[in-house]
């Protein structure tokens, strides 16, 4: 019964090739008709329920593989496995992503799948699957907002958006800096409880997809940045910033993610 | 108390960019003033910090009742904070001038307040997770100042190639606080010393002991900040930033491999073969950032080599046991690097109008390529230049420490101010000129003052870092050589620079140049140094590559 729980929380929890149902939904592939009212599903507060019921929803599937008494037979350590290999699979996918749906996907896909290590190493992992997936909440709106503005949340589209949107290019700065776990964002913490607590349990190679996945998604962000934020603005585009209120609410709630890191890492520690 | 007070000191640069950003919209440009207020009292408190903990002696530990952000306030802490402040001081006065009109002023005094916050907090860091975030964030943040000029692709590729090998030298630092953590229970950087000296023998990774492990971790997240090879190419490239930034960026932030190896200082001392790694890859470093410094005709490229040769330099003296000769290093070298950066601007400026160069010895030899004819035969001038540099760097060693000659670490260093001395005296057999004695007595004195003041900086800094004389010789004993290797080491090089220097001689007496002699392989080797070894190459192709594959395994497996 354990297998059967720990490959339907792979679903929720990424793992390759299982993953491809929350990358579909994340980049709102489902087929047209198979959902009412198609567009709701490619809003930012569909994506943005999915991000944090999704692995809430696998974490309770590990509880319950976890209680069963097959869950001790190696299977974890073959679900950790797993999950750093499509960690890092995906992370290196993520370095040529462009497309701001697709970049979010497997930006969650590789962050989730991380969990799956903790698993192995018996880490708690609510915490850092909060701490993940809430970090990349200010960038699934972010991204919605440069869809709203030029139909498509693509890198390279209309780069130099700091000259022209400096509201929103600096928030989208932040945004992007959260997703990749830097500093004060809750997933920085969560990679750190990650890291520190599988190593406790003389489990080091955990370090491995860990380092190599938090490295290549330094990259694949500076590469978001580059296409969106920095370069010669284009002259034939129509710019509208965010509004103060607007820009004060977003703000607002990454402050509220630093703080929510410095809690997680207080109970995780 | 003392440690209480040090939390002002990272928390005055975030209010001051705080404050920055807020006001920015009513004052404008005298934001900056303001920042430089900031900064001002910064340097007050780290100066009174500093005079504090001088007769304190101890160190101490300040928490704000959570697990993070806790601040160790010692001898080492308050000099490098002291260090930082008055560097970072400077670099607030100049910037109002050279930013004023600048469109992203304030984008800039936020980024140069929180940077300079960031390094404090590191430098105060009591305990591995806040050394962590600060040490990440201090990356972050200077790819954005380095980024300054958004419109420039240059300035944004070689922002992240700093952001990236930074984000490579996090990992390593990661790495060694989880495994710190696990073998000892404790985030706290103190108590982690103290257990460490208690049971330095524990199991860490793959059955390796933990000081060992922890200590070569420690060595690579120290290399990539300071620019050792192969983790260099970033340094040189990046002067795309403001002049400020580069002053910054090569009096401070470069120099954080040094403070770290020396934090971590207790870990080192029971090490047995991790410190002759930071020994190897330091020489490596200093010999290519020497040499690539000579290559170039941009002053602000040649100056970038320049601090990846003093850094090298830098990890070598650690690497030899020296560790707080590495700490006088590391500040003597921010203060001529940051004044050179700072006046590189006006220099090439004043150089447009006027050359200025006294049309002596020097301007023939350096301008006009003429070569005299040497004052004296090249046998006599030999023996000067291989004798004196070496009598007035061991008399002057003799004087400060008479033991000195027990550590094999003060043997190389002594080895490493022979070569230099010997190097300034041959410039003086070049150059020849009509009063070659004058000069020579004038090179003489003045090598002798840079020695002697060289040992006695650095004895003093050693005995306020290390007061204890038993964790000295420790130090020394893990970056020791067995004996019979050193001492064939040691003969071989003696011999070899010797040998060198007198073939250099006797090809200079002949006026038949060694780079005519061995024509090829000058030309090979040159070809080599041109392109800078190919590291940067290689790099590029490398991310290239990754890229394409990237693409190829997606367009493969449909994006999902």
């Amino acid at each position: 019964m354990a297998p059967i729980l720990l490959l339907m929380a792979g679903f929720f929890l990424p793992l390759y090739p299982l993953s491809a149902l929350p990358n579909a939904l994340l980049q709102g592939q489902v087929k047209d008709g198979a959902l009412p009212n198609g567009d709701w599903r490619r809003g930012p507060a569909f994506k943005a329920t999915l991000i944090l019921v999704f692995p809430l929803i696998g974490i309770g599937l590990l509880a319950l593989a976890m209680d069963q008494p097959s869950a001790g037979d190696g299977w974890p350590t073959l679900f950790a496995v797993w999950g750093g290999l499509t960690s890092v699979l995906y992370a290196f996918r993520l370095l040529s992503a462009k497309d701001g749906e697709i970049w979010i996907s497997h930006l969650y896909s590789s962050a989730l799948a991380l969990i799956w290590i903790g698993v192995g190493s018996g880490v708690s992992s609510l915490l850092p699957a909060i701490g993940l997936s809430i970090s990349l909440l200010p960038l699934v709106f972010l991204l919605d907002h440069l869809t709203r503005r030029f139909g498509i949340a693509r890198s390279g589209l209309y780069p130099g958006l700091c000259c022209r949107l400096p509201w929103l290019a600096h928030l989208f700065v932040l945004a992007v800096l959260a997703a990749i776990a830097v500093p004060f964002s809750p997933s920085f913490f969560a990679l750190a409880a990650l890291a520190f607590g599988g190593v406790a349990a003389d489990a080091v190679v955990v370090l491995l997809p860990i380092c190599l996945s938090w490295l290549l998604w330094t990259w694949a962000g500076v590469n978001l940045l580059s296409g969106i934020v920095w370069g010669v603005p284009r002259e034939d585009l129509t710019y509208r910033d965010l509004e103060p209120r607007q820009a004060l609410g977003l703000g607002g709630g990454m402050i509220a993610l630093g703080l929510f890191g410095i809690l997680l890492v207080e109970v995780a520690l | 108390m003392l440690a209480s007070i040090a939390y002002l000191l990272p928390l005055l640069g975030l209010i001051s960019a705080l404050t920055v950003l807020l006001l920015a919209p009513r004052i404008g440009e005298r934001v900056a003033r303001l920042s430089v207020g900031f900064s001002l009292v910064i340097f007050v408190v780290a100066l009174g910090l500093f005079s504090q903990q001088i007769f304190l002696g101890q160190g101490q530990l300040a928490t704000l009742g959570i697990s993070l952000f806790t601040i160790h306030f010692d001898a080492l802490t308050a000099l490098m904070a002291l260090a930082v402040s008055a560097i970072s001081l400077v670099v607030h006065l100049y910037s109002v001038r050279y930013m004023r009109e600048d469109p992203a002023h304030t984008r800039f005094f936020v980024l140069l307040d929180g940077i300079n916050a960031m390094i404090m907090l590191m430098v105060l860091a009591g305990d591995l997770l806040t050394l962590l975030l600060a040490w990440h964030s201090m990356g972050v943040i200077l790819y954005f100042l380095l980024n300054h000029d958004t419109r420039r692709e240059a300035a944004n590729r070689y922002a992240f190639w700093t952001l990236i090998t930074h984000r490579i030298g996090d990992l390593p630092l990661m790495a060694a606080a989880a495994l710190l953590y696990s073998s000892y229970g404790t985030l706290s950087i103190p108590v982690l010393f103290e257990a460490i000296a208690a049971d330095p023998d524990g199991a860490g990774a793959l059955g390796l002991p933990v000081s060992e492990t922890v200590g070569l971790l420690i060595l690579l997240a120290a290399f990539a900040k300071s620019a050792q090879f192969p983790f260099h190419t970033w340094l040189p490239y990046t002067m795309e930033g403001p002049t400020p930034v580069s002053a910054l960026m090569h009096a401070g932030i470069v120099n954080a491999g040094g403070f770290l190896i020396n934090r971590f200082a207790p870990v080192f001392a029971h090490t047995d073969s991790v410190l002759q790694i930071a020994l190897l890859v330091g020489l490596t470093t200093t010999l290519m950032g020497s040499v690539m410094m000579l290559m170039q005709s941009d002053i602000k490229r040649s100056l970038g080599y320049s601090t990846m040769g003093q850094m090298g330099y830098m990890v070598m003296e650690c690497g030899l046991g020296a560790f707080s000769l590495a700490i006088f290093h590391l500040i003597a070298h921010g203060i001529f690097k940051a004044t050179l950066f700072l006046d590189s601007g006006s220099l090439i400026g004043r150089a447009r109008r006027d050359s200025n160069i006294p049309e002596g010895e020097i301007y023939q030899f350096m301008v006009e390529r003429r070569t005299p004819r040497p004052p004296l035969s090249w046998i006599v001038f030999a023996g000067i230049t291989i004798a004196v540099p070496l009598a007035i760097v061991v008399s002057a060693h003799q004087m400060i420490d008479e033991g000195f000659l027990s550590h094999q670490g003060a043997m190389i260093l002594l080895l490493f101010g022979w070569i230099t001395g010997a190097q300034t005296l041959f410039f003086v057999y070049k150059i020849g000129g009509e009063r070659p004695f004058r000069l020579l007595g004038y090179v003489v004195l003045s090598f002798a003052l840079v020695i002697l003041g060289y040992v006695l900086a650095g004895h003093m800094i050693d005995t306020l870092l290390y007061p204890d004389p038993a964790f000295r010789e420790a130090i020394y004993d893990a970056a020791s050589l067995p004996a019979p290797l050193f001492t064939v080491l040691m003969l071989v090089l003696v011999a070899a620079i010797a040998g060198a220097w007198l073939l250099v001689f006797r090809s200079a007496a002949r006026r038949e140049p060694l780079t005519r002699r061995y024509r090829n392989g000058y030309l090979s080797l040159y070809a080599w140094m041109s392109r800078e070894f190919y590291v940067a190459d290689l790099h590029g192709r490398l991310a290239s590559a990754l890229l394409a594959r990237s693409r190829r395994l997606n367009a493969l497996l449909r994006w999902v």
